[in-house]
């Protein structure tokens, strides 16, 4: 199990501790909704820094891989290892979804909205609030690396 | 002289993605069906919202006029109203209200561009809570009036889209939530144990809401209770939800049960998400209601 597929089953049950509290009325059912709304976006910026974590393991093992390789293409590839700290999230995002363009162009919005929800205190849009269902689809991902 | 007075203007401009009418009264003189141009789309409206603002900006009753000097002196436009008197515009773009501090500040600015030829104005735009702040000198103090979003849309490709259909959108979810709490109402009522109870409520506040200027919306909470207390509890969790219409959870005892909105061929219905897979639905039938109420 990774630490992506615990971090869902953590977000089931606080969810549906949460989701006790308001059935049983235990306090202004408007707050505690805002409370959960607050889980959610919590639980989406862990998920995706998780899961940022993984695809820079896993960017760097197919990068080094390529440096390995002869003549020129060996060459390019050395030089982006050496300068592996300057490659962005997004570019790594390329190299490891490499040929799967509907899968980087979601990941690549979703990025979107970690950066919107951390930095800009924006909700969460229709396609990321089923943070079940998003989390999944991350393990998905990774399971197939 | 009105023209002259803020509060009586409708200023129409382009906010990234979004065109908004800001003004104090309606109706608004700008027609969206008029409006033709569509920028190119952009991912983040703070990047550019100032350069698209004094690009597609518009004053009802105003035509804009070469700036001379302008530049050096902060000025991004130049307003001149249907008798030839000319307004100075600075325009600022937040993500808030102005407080006391930016007001300080403003006024200095306003009175180092302020002239004995031109009035000058400035404009701060709040993207985030849409409304435009206009201040000015006057007999030496700074005067300011709020305009709001009178309108808000945005040109796609298949149309317009805006406010009216955002609020269209919610209308039709309240009704459909109206409808099943109803329903659940009926299937009490034929149980003497059970009762139901419509005072609480959360707030509807969605992303599209927001970006639209749509105040946001109370939606009942409607619980179910037994002898025991809360047996179920019908919670609202959103309108906008990928592949439905609209999402309310319902919480047992025991768990948490996703009710969704399906549109299928015209027909808008509740259905329940199968708990494993989230792709299979079925619909919401009183069956389910009393065993999800008899969870302990």
């Amino acid at each position: 199990m990774s630490r992506i597929d615990e971090t869902r089953q953590a977000y089931e049950r606080l969810s549906a501790l949460l989701d006790q509290e308001i059935r049983n009325k235990k306090g202004d059912a408007k707050k505690l909704e805002r409370f959960r709304e607050t889980l959610d976006v919590a639980f989406y910026l862990l998920g995706w820094a998780q899961f940022e974590y993984l695809v820079r393991c896993e960017a760097k093992d197919l990068i080094e891989a390529k440096a390995r390789e002869k003549y020129l293409n060996g060459l390019a590839w050395s030089f982006v290892q050496a300068n592996l700290k300057s490659v962005k999230i997004r570019q790594k995002l390329d190299i490891v979804f490499h040929g799967k363009e509907e899968v980087k162009n979601r990941l690549k919005g979703d990025y979107e909205v970690r950066n919107d929800a951390a930095h800009d205190n924006k909700k969460l849009p229709p396609e990321a609030r089923d943070i079940v269902t998003w989390l999944k689809h991350l393990e998905d991902l990774v399971d197939n690396f | 002289m009105a023209q002259t007075d803020p509060k009586h203007r409708h200023v129409l401009v382009n906010l990234g993605d979004r065109y908004v009418v800001f003004g104090t009264s309606r109706p608004s003189p700008f027609d969206p069906n008029e409006v033709t141009q569509t920028p190119p789309r952009i991912t983040d409206e703070t990047e550019v919202a100032e350069a698209r603002i004094i690009d597609t900006l518009q004053v009802s009753g105003f035509k804009r006029r070469e700036i001379s000097g302008g530049p050096d002196r902060g000025i991004d436009l130049v307003l001149e109203d249907d008798d030839g008197n000319k307004t100075l515009i600075v325009a600022k773009v937040s993500s808030r209200n102005p407080n006391s501090r930016d007001l300080e500040r403003d006024a200095a600015e306003l009175q180092s561009i302020t002239s004995m030829h031109a009035r000058a104005e400035l404009w701060r735009f709040n993207v985030e809570q849409l409304g435009l702040f206009i201040e000015w000198i006057d007999k030496g103090a700074l005067k300011h009036v709020k305009l709001s979003a009178l309108d808000v849309f945005e040109r796609t490709q298949t149309g317009l889209f805006g406010r009216t259909q955002v609020i269209e959108r919610v209308d039709a979810w309240q009704r459909a939530l109206d409808d099943l709490y109803n329903r659940v109402a009926a299937w009490i009522a034929t149980r003497p144990h059970l009762q139901v109870d419509r005072t609480r409520s959360v707030t509807i506040a969605e992303e599209l809401m927001q970006k639209f200027d749509v105040a946001d919306r109370d939606a009942p909470i409607l619980d179910v209770i037994d002898d025991r207390g809360v047996a179920l509890s019908f919670v609202p969790r959103g309108i906008w939800i990928i592949g439905a219409r609209g999402r309310v959870d319902l919480i047992s005892r025991k768990s948490t049960h996703m009710i969704v909105l399906l549109d299928e061929d015209g027909s808008v219905d509740w259905h329940i998400v199968d708990g494993q897979d989230r792709r299979k639905t079925r619909p919401f039938i009183e069956e389910d209601l009393i065993t999800f109420a008899s969870e302990s």
